[in-house]
């Protein structure tokens, strides 16, 4: 995928090479986050070439930057790593929310503690995290009960995300505690349901999508934006579990040290849009805070209510907050968790 | 004679890396007496290492048997042959202590470590390496690994030792103070070794008896003294030695004596015995054999090559034909450009049959 | 006087060689020695006052409120030396033969294999690690030979397994014992192999006594090589072993990028350098004397 993007950021460039003198911008995102498509379209309309650099964690691209990375313009942290961000001031404010196209964002999705009124960074997408299954071989399941029961009724395997936060907050929710407890012993709990099902769990991957349509796997433990790769496949289904579920958001976010500001701003304002917004969900399957994009994405997303969640669905879901010196009891529980036999 | 080794139409052919055939050994038949210092001597590639090779079992014979002591050796792995060899390179063993070098057959025969100790000693002591033991091949000097070699190879008292060309690898007056030694130590041992050279200096000085190789084929055995005097055909006769050979024709016979005639016109005088007017014969004479005299071949001397005791001339005859090679004693004077008579004793002349 | 400038002289000549042990070697470790002993950041980064936990934490002495001692990391440690160990003992045991068999080819055949053996090195670790997933997985191309043969009803479990992650390692590290391996066998002194055998020696003794001392150093060298990669290493284990058994490395690489926690990241990667020093050393040692040792 890295070099996929590379190269599209190559072609970008030479096309804005033709265009403009060197006005540039530089993207460090998620791993297939963003729509080439809208990348191409801000080239177009501004002249400016844009290059991306991907990471797969929040903490990754923290390190990076607090490492002393320089070069990046714009970064997508989840919410809980904007909060982290502004603590330690590694954001620019953008007076984004006092643009006349703000009135498009939905006001539900300010959701940055350190950032309310969207003066910093501007919502960019969010989703869910859920259980994707081939219904040809474990029958109809609606959550997580069902889901860690697939081995044993079908003898098929099962996969959950290799991702600490995620995995733990399955727990978390099958014991009915919040997904950002600071609580030794609830997560200790979460901690002990994961292991009492572990033997039940194939592997801990991202894997899902390419092992579920080769068969290898009969369900995994991943995020919407899964759905690109079973458009064409209906006996795939995703479901965002009974239980309960967690979901997700990005924000874009201007770095301190970023060195084209003015462009960033013009990205950003870009990206208010809705036609542009809309663009992006066409291909990502995931949600968009734009109000009005959302009357543009097409029918098959909209209506699919488990992609483009109802406020019912919505009320099952958490979102990941900063939890601070408590990642430590995350984190040892997870070392065990990874350990056990 | 009672011989230790027999070895019976001894064939080995090799493919070459250009898809040749070529036999290395080609039916070779030899025999070795218990205590005899017996040596292969040949040019390079004509099949002394590989012969050797066939004794020490590192080479499978294509045809042919090696008998030991009457014992049948040809299907038997090295390991399992009661001879041992003194490699070319020495093959000493770089992570061992020389003690531990010489005492590995017995180390790997399960001689206990008492007895070990003593005869590693004692035959360190044989070579001259007394005290040495504990050092490492590679303090050692050139001659000393030399010595460590021979040592490591007689340990385990084998009734043959099998040597390729020991001491190649060692300058001039080591080497010749080494063909002393090895021949003593054979003598004191009371085996039997095979010894391989291609430097027919080294084989006259040490061996009983000579075995001269050519194209995997024996050409000649024999004692020293015979193989120099009485060389078998013509290629043993060039490889011994400074040989002057005399395409002759016999003209007449007259009592013992027989006069012959190369086709220019240098006269020779030869033993009577056997010999017709008219046969065609070369005749062979050693440097050794001419002395400078008032009669015999009348000639000019084309150069003269001072060699310590000796002189050694190159003389064109007046009649015509190659330079002969002339040994004379230092104080004889012959300069270059001299005028010289080079006489020879009739009964020293060797005949080779049909030329 | 003349002794001061000749050294001012010699220092001047390995300034160069000091410079770039010191920027590429000392100075990270010397990094990682500080931050071992400083205090987390709350979103990474360290604070700059003294902590022990990170220590205490490994090795059993901790506060038990925010640091809890947990055997698991010594755990995981020694797992990770025994996968590395194993690893070094496989790659070994195919790559010793291998290479007598490549040293006794004609040139042209040796060169070749030489040439594939370094193939991997042109492409990226984990793609090619992603073909083994494919090769290994249910329905992938081993267990579709397989059934496809009627060797076997049911796919083999392999992928995520342990035996995926000794396999992966192997594969990974091949050319890395066989190329030091090759190179000594290849300086195999046949003559000695000869004289093993003329001396009465068989082929178990010869090989033992000779052989194998002789080869040595490249054991030892390959050994090296591909045991400290070994005890680090956490792509393969997340890859092929399905991320369930945890190594070092994935601890180490998980302190840094997911726990935020660097201090304690720096923490293992000190002890795990210290162990692997340790062990290196004290096999090396070992080595020498059985080398130099008499029978
Ligand atoms: N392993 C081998 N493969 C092919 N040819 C060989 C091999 N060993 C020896 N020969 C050939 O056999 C002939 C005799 O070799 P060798 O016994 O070594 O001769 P020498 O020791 O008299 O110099 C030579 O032509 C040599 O090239
Ligand atoms: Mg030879």
């Amino acid at each position: 995928m890295k070099t996929q993007m590379a190269g599209l950021a190559l072609a970008l460039s030479l096309t804005a090479g033709a265009a403009a003198a060197q006005e540039t911008l530089s993207l460090y995102n998620w791993g297939d986050y963003i729509n080439p498509e809208v990348l191409t379209k801000f080239t177009e309309e501004t002249g400016i070439a844009v290059t991306l650099d991907t990471y797969s964690s929040n903490e990754e691209m923290l390190a990076k930057i607090q490492a002393g990375a320089t070069g990046y313009d714009i970064v997508f942290p989840s919410v809980h790593m904007n909060d982290i961000m502004l603590k330690l001031g590694l954001l620019e404010k953008t007076g984004i929310n006092a643009h006349p196209d703000f009135k498009n964002i939905d006001p539900a999705f300010l959701r940055a503690k350190e950032d309310p009124a969207g003066e910093y960074c501007l919502p960019y997408a969010w989703g869910t995290v859920g259980i994707f299954y081939n219904e040809d071989v474990t029958g109809p399941i609606t959550g997580w009960a069902d889901f860690f029961a697939i081995p044993e009724k079908t003898g098929a395997k099962i996969t959950i995300l290799d991702d600490m936060r995620e995995v733990l907050a399955v727990g978390l929710i099958m014991t009915g505690k919040s997904v950002n407890s600071a609580d030794p012993a609830e997560v200790q709990a979460a901690a002990d349901y994961i292991l009492s099902h572990k033997a039940a769990v194939t592997a801990f991957t991202y894997e899902v999508p390419a092992m579920l349509t080769s068969g290898d796997i009969a369900a995994g433990h991943f995020f919407v934006g899964g759905n690109v790769f079973f458009t064409e496949m209906p006996n795939i289904k995703y479901i965002i579990p009974a239980e309960g579920g967690t979901m997700y958001q990005e924000n874009i976010c201007v770095l301190a040290s970023a060195p084209h500001k003015e462009n960033a701003q013009k990205f950003l304002e870009f990206y208010l849009r809705p036609e542009i917004a809309a663009l992006n969900v066409a291909q990502q399957f995931n949600g968009t805070p734009n109000i009005p994009a959302n009357e543009l994405t097409p029918d098959f997303i909209r209506s699919n209510p488990n992609i483009n969640v109802g406020p019912e669905t919505m009320a099952r879901l958490q979102i990941f907050e900063d939890i601070g010196a408590a990642l430590k009891i995350y984190d040892r529980a997870w070392n065990t968790i990874r350990t056990a036999q | 004679m009672d011989s230790l080794l027999e070895i019976r139409g001894a064939r080995r052919e090799f493919v070459t890396p250009e898809g040749d055939r070529i036999a290395a050994l080609d039916g070779v038949d030899l025999d070795v007496g218990a205590k005899e210092f017996v040596t292969l001597l040949g040019p390079s590639g004509c099949g002394k290492t590989t012969l050797l090779r066939a004794i020490s079992g590192f080479e499978a014979l294509d045809g042919g048997t090696i008998r030991l002591g009457g014992a049948d050796l040809t299907a038997l792995p090295p390991f399992r042959r009661p001879l041992n060899t003194v490699f070319q390179s020495y093959a000493l063993f770089g992570h061992m202590t020389v003690a531990r070098n010489v005492g590995y057959a017995l180390e790997v025969a399960g001689v206990p470590k008492r007895r070990r100790e003593a005869e590693v000693a004692e035959a360190l002591d044989k070579v001259g390496l007394s005290g040495m033991g504990a050092r490492r091949p590679g303090q050692l000097s050139g001659g000393q690994r030399q010595r460590v070699a021979l040592a490591r190879a007689i340990v385990a008292k084998p009734r043959l030792l099998l040597l390729d060309e020991p001491l190649s690898a060692l300058d001039r007056n080591l080497r010749q103070q080494m063909q002393i030694e090895l021949k003593t130590l054979q003598d004191r041992l009371g085996i039997a070794f095979v010894f391989v050279t291609h430097d027919q200096e080294e084989a006259l000085t040490m061996s009983d008896r000579i075995v001269v190789m050519r194209a995997g084929r024996i050409e000649q055995i024999g004692a020293p003294r015979d193989i120099y005097r009485r060389p078998r055909n013509r290629f043993v006769a060039e490889f011994i030695g400074e040989t002057n050979l005399f395409p002759v024709t016999v003209d007449r016979v007259e009592g013992p004596t027989a006069l012959a005639r190369t086709a220019e016109g240098v006269e020779l005088l030869l033993p009577a015995a056997g010999r017709k007017p008219g046969e065609a014969i070369t005749a062979i004479l050693r440097p050794t054999d001419f002395t400078l005299a008032d009669k015999g071949i009348p000639g000019t001397v084309r150069s003269a090559v001072y060699l310590g005791s000796d002189l050694h001339l190159f003389v064109a005859p007046a009649a015509g034909g190659p330079e002969i090679r002339v040994t004379a004693r230092d104080g004889q004077a012959a300069e270059t450009g001299a005028a010289v008579h080079l006489a020879h004793d009739p009964a020293r002349v060797h005949v080779l049959e049909g030329g | 006087m003349a002794i001061r400038r000749q050294s001012a002289i010699l220092g001047l000549l390995l300034a160069p060689a000091t410079l770039f042990l010191g920027v590429f070697f000392l100075l990270p470790l010397l990094i990682i020695a500080l931050f071992s002993f400083l205090t987390p950041g709350l979103y990474g980064g360290v604070e700059w006052s003294f902590y022990h936990w990170n220590y205490g934490r490994i090795f059993g002495w901790a506060d038990g409120i925010m640091e809890v001692f947990e055997p698991v990391y010594l755990r995981i440690l020694w797992r990770s030396l025994s996968f590395a160990a194993l690893t070094v003992l496989v790659t070994l045991l195919l790559c010793y033969p291998v290479a007598f068999w490549v040293s006794r080819l004609p040139e042209r055949s040796r060169l070749f294999f030489l040439f594939l053996i370094t193939l991997p090195f042109f492409s990226s670790l984990i793609v090619r690690l992603y073909a083994w997933l494919l090769i290994l997985k249910p329905t992938g191309f081993l267990n579709s030979a397989l059934m496809g043969l009627g060797l076997i009803a049911q796919p083999l479990e392999i992928l995520y397994t342990p035996t995926a992650v000794v396999l992966g390692m192997v594969y990974v590290m091949v050319p890395f014992m066989f190329l030091p391996l090759y190179a000594a066998v290849d300086n195999l002194d046949r003559a000695q192999v000869e004289a093993s055998m003329d001396l009465g020696a068989n082929r178990v003794q010869t090989f033992l006594k000779v052989v194998l001392p002789q080869t040595l150093p490249g054991i030892m060298g390959g050994a090296v090589i591909v045991f400290i990669p070994s005890v680090g290493n956490f792509i393969v284990p997340d890859i092929l072993g399905g991320a369930k058994g945890l190594m070092i490395g994935n601890l180490v690489e998980q302190q840094f990028l997911s726990a935020r926690n660097w201090p304690f990241g720096s923490a293992l990667s000190m002890v795990i350098m210290s162990v692997v020093l340790t062990v290196l050393l004290v096999a090396v040692t070992r080595a020498r004397k059985t080398g130099a040792g008499h029978a």
